[in-house]
């Protein structure tokens, strides 16, 4: 037989199982590293299977916890979808516009939410709405820089077109600029659907509450790791980890949707 | 009551161009186009052959002179007028014949009438069957063709055409040269064309204008006394090459020429 | 970006985990017995639970004092902070012993945490609920259906909603008083030798409530972890007797040489401040406790112990009985104090 034919690509179940099989040796690793630890620093870093245990044993918690989180950071994370698109219409109309909003918007991106918290929980309160709100202030500057980029960058050639189709500026905003922008608009999605998450953790550890339940994934970190239960904080970051993939496939699927049938980022060959 | 349409379509007295303070990017440039001519500008890089295409549709104004479109000047032509750029300036996110419809959406036209009136165009240019699909999906030519199509969407009294087979290798460009002075044929508008390619203006013209560069200026008009219909048998006629010659030596004088 | 800079806090508490194992890879500590260098003293690590601060002053006289070098060591406080998971980084072996409280020690060893208690420094723990002077609530149970600023997961949640049959909201603590001046109904912990100083020096009229006093009576303790106290035991007994001299010192002396030291390592630490928290400490009698019960400075009970652990078993903080031996060793504490201790 040729040798060409039997050097052709890997066989599709191989490279299916590759992701799994690094997967198992990172699993094996981690034992490995486990049973070389001395008696007291073993305390430090769970076994697989104790973050597994932990995993069932507080699932409940978890569970709920995740929850709360995944509210908040969906809330926030639409509130500066929509007003974030809002400013970005307003700082697409002239670079004057432009000039003058966007030190502002810099003031807001540049100030540590360390620092915001705090002054936000003592104007709002704790709980879902100040959660809601620092994750909207995380995620709303990506996406107003990337949608304003879209909407500023569009084909000249395009535009000069819509004018000598006599289009009104309405027409070309919502039938041109807006459609043009849906890439750069998905990439600050992107992005803010991988903040939202954070942000809403981020949130909930400074206010977050036990009221009903209403306890994020942060509060949980607060309480497992001053009661020293490594296991399940372990578990709770695993948690907190599934949110985000979960937020940015949502963002994935949104773009798929959206873009799949016209724009380059999605090939062809995928269809 | 009607006025009579007047003989000229097209009309340049003495214009000038210049952006700004800039340089004379045209100098006096007159010429008058007859209902039905197809007219060829073509010339050396900076002729503002362009510019003048521009001029013609309103999408610049003149600096100096006059210029009347169809009675009017260019900005009440508007409606009349349709280009076609030098890229095929197609909305990826809009399939074939949402494409070719948005000239009529925007000015407002009805739904079923824009599906119709595109379902033709599109049959003009040979691509109906392809209807359904997003531009990228097609090839170069294609996408010009549809651009072409748009562009008759509006069933324009004049064709304004910027290089528009530029990008493409020598058959397609052949044949989309023919597949125009078909519809030409069947559509009766007066075309105003671009291009570097002597041999394109010689099949597609009755009048090329040569041009000369800094300040932009027309140099001499060269009649293509060819009958239409022309065919790709055209190509093959003496007096066709005769003419191309003739063209080819025109625009390498032109080029000589001293600013 | 910002937010990662914030959530490097939680995750630290995560991969402190990570790093101290990395960093705690070699062996923990000096070898046991050795010394440094011929005639240095061998060193000990101990680790605060915050900022330099009165609330550590005997340790910070038996340094200025050199009670510590008398003994026979010389000392390296480490101070904590918030968010540093002090416990976490004793078992790592970065430091040697540390201050905590005894409800943690009986959680973290029923857990199998390798801890031991080895002497106390505070007869009583200085938290407490912290209102406005004209607030409604006045015992703990009134606290039921209120909301209560605190640190999540400690202990004494649990124990006063156990306790008095009562609820509450709890929201996260950010170690500040800013809201509680910003809101005369709001209720939060608070350390009785600390908040109330500020509240007032802002002009607001504080009121607290000793955790002590509603039964959930935890002693402030000195611990190590087992292995240290296996390789290093004339260093523990070194240290738990010159600790307890300098708190006597720093006490009833002239604390003086502690403040200073104090002062250098912690700028934002008044000397009006720490005379505050010194009187505190005297008259809540948090570091002598009341005599009155047989409480004396660095006492420790095995009655004592012995009903904490049957408080957390009852709120089912600890899966069973916990012998107190398992996580006390009463002979390290001076002779004297000894025979006090049953």
């Amino acid at each position: 037989m040729s040798a060409p034919a039997t050097r052709a690509r890997l066989p599709r179940i191989v490279r299916r199982l590759l992701p799994l099989a690094t997967g198992v040796a990172v699993i094996l690793v981690w034992y490995a590293v486990c049973l070389g630890m001395s008696s007291e620093q073993r305390f430090l870093l769970p076994a697989p299977h104790e973050v597994a245990r932990a995993l069932v044993d507080k699932g409940p918690a978890l569970w709920g916890a995740a929850l709360n989180t995944g509210e908040g950071a969906l809330l926030g994370f639409a509130a500066a979808v929509a007003l974030s698109f809002v400013m970005a219409l307003l700082l697409s109309l002239s670079p004057l516009v432009r000039a003058s909003l966007y030190p502002y918007l810099m003031i807001l991106q540049m100030t540590p939410i360390i620092v915001m918290a705090p002054i936000l929980i003592l104007w709002v309160g704790p709980g879902l709405k100040s959660v809601t709100i620092i994750t909207f202030l995380i995620c709303f500057f990506p996406m107003v820089v990337n949608t304003t980029q879209g909407l500023i960058s569009t084909d000249r050639n395009l535009v000069d077109f819509f004018r000598m189709c006599r289009a009104s500026k309405r027409q070309e905003i919502f039938l041109l600029r807006v459609p043009a922008a849906l890439p750069y608009f998905f990439t600050g999605l992107r992005i803010a659907g991988t903040l939202a998450p954070i942000g809403a953790i981020v949130g909930d550890f400074y206010a977050g509450n036990s009221a009903g339940g209403q306890g994020g994934l942060g509060f949980l970190t607060i309480i497992y790791s001053s009661q020293f239960q490594m296991a399940a904080l372990f578990a709770t970051a695993a948690v907190s980890c599934l949110l985000g993939f979960v937020f940015v496939a949502g963002v994935i699927a949104l773009s798929w949707l959206s873009l799949h049938k016209w724009h380059d980022s999605f090939s062809q060959a995928d269809l | 009551m009607t006025q009579a349409d007047p003989p000229h379509i097209v009309e340049l007295k003495d214009v000038d161009k210049r952006y700004g303070d800039g340089p004379l990017i045209l100098d006096r440039v007159g010429f008058s186009a007859e209902r039905g001519d197809f007219i060829t500008l073509i010339g050396p890089s900076g002729c503002g052959k362009s510019t003048i295409l521009k001029l013609i549709s309103g999408l610049s104004p003149i600096s100096a002179g006059r210029i009347v479109v169809d009675g009017v000047g260019p900005s009440g032509a508007l409606e009349k007028l349709a280009f076609v750029f030098q890229e095929p300036t197609l909305l990826p996110w809009l399939t074939v014949s949402r494409n070719v419809e948005l000239p009529l959406r925007l000015h407002g036209t009805g739904g079923a009438e824009r599906s119709e009136v595109a379902r033709k165009s599109l049959a003009l240019v040979g691509l109906a069957d392809r209807a359904d699909y997003y531009p990228r999906q097609l090839s170069g030519g294609q996408k010009m063709r549809v651009s072409i199509a748009r562009a008759l969407s509006v069933s324009p009294r004049i064709l304004l055409l910027d290089e528009p087979f530029g990008a493409l290798d020598e058959m397609t460009r052949d044949h989309l040269n023919e597949e125009l002075l078909g519809i030409r044929q069947q559509l009766a508008w007066t075309a105003f064309f671009v291009t570097h390619s002597v041999a394109e203006a010689v099949f597609l013209s009755n009048r090329i204008l040569v041009m000369s560069a800094n300040p932009g200026r027309v140099h001499t008009e060269l009649r293509v006394d060819l009958p239409y219909p022309r065919t790709e048998d055209t190509r093959q006629s003496p007096a066709y090459q005769r003419l191309v010659a003739e063209g080819s030596k025109l625009l390498r004088s032109v080029e000589r020429l001293k600013p | 970006m910002h937010p990662r800079g914030t959530l490097r806090r939680r995750v630290a508490l995560v991969v402190a985990a990570l790093a101290a194992l990395l960093g705690g890879c070699s062996r923990p500590g000096p070898a046991p017995g050795a010394s440094a260098a011929v005639g240095a003293l061998p060193k000990v690590r101990f680790k605060t639970d915050w900022y330099p601060q009165a609330e550590h002053g005997g340790f910070y006289q038996a340094v200025a004092r050199g009670f510590y070098r008398e003994s026979g060591i010389d000392v390296d406080i480490v101070p904590g902070g918030p968010g540093v998971p002090v416990s976490q980084i004793v078992l790592s072996g970065q430091v040697d012993l540390a201050m905590g409280r005894s409800d943690d020690m009986i959680a973290w060893v029923s857990k199998g945490l390798p801890f031991v208690v080895v002497g106390v420094y505070m007869e009583r723990d200085p938290q407490a609920i912290l209102v406005h002077e004209e607030s409604p609530v006045r015992t703990f149970a009134d606290l039921n259906n209120r909301t209560v600023m605190g640190v999540a997961g400690s202990n004494w949640i649990d124990y006063i909603k156990l306790h008095y049959h009562i609820d509450f909201r709890l929201i996260p603590s950010n170690f500040g008083i800013a809201q509680f001046m910003a809101d005369k109904d709001f209720i939060q912990q608070c350390f009785v030798t600390n908040e109330p100083y500020f509240v007032r020096k802002n002009g607001g009229h504080p009121r607290t409530l000793l955790m002590s006093d509603s039964g959930f009576n935890p002693y402030r303790v000195i611990y190590t972890t087992q292995r240290y106290l296996r390789e290093h035991p004339a260093e523990v007994r070194a240290f738990v007797a010159a600790s307890l001299r300098g708190w006597d010192d720093f006490m009833n002396g002239d604390p003086s040489p502690a403040k200073a030291l104090i002062s250098k390592a912690n700028e934002n630490m008044p000397g009006e401040f720490m005379d505050y928290s010194i009187k505190a400490l005297r008259d809540y009698h948090i570091v002598a406790g009341r005599a009155d019960l047989g409480e004396r400075p660095g006492l420790m009970t095995r009655r004592r112990m012995q009903e904490q652990v049957d408080d957390l078993l009852q709120l089912k903080l600890i899966p069973e009985l916990l012998p107190v031996d398992k996580f006390v060793r009463f002979d390290f504490m001076p002779p004297d104090l000894q025979s006090g201790a049953h």
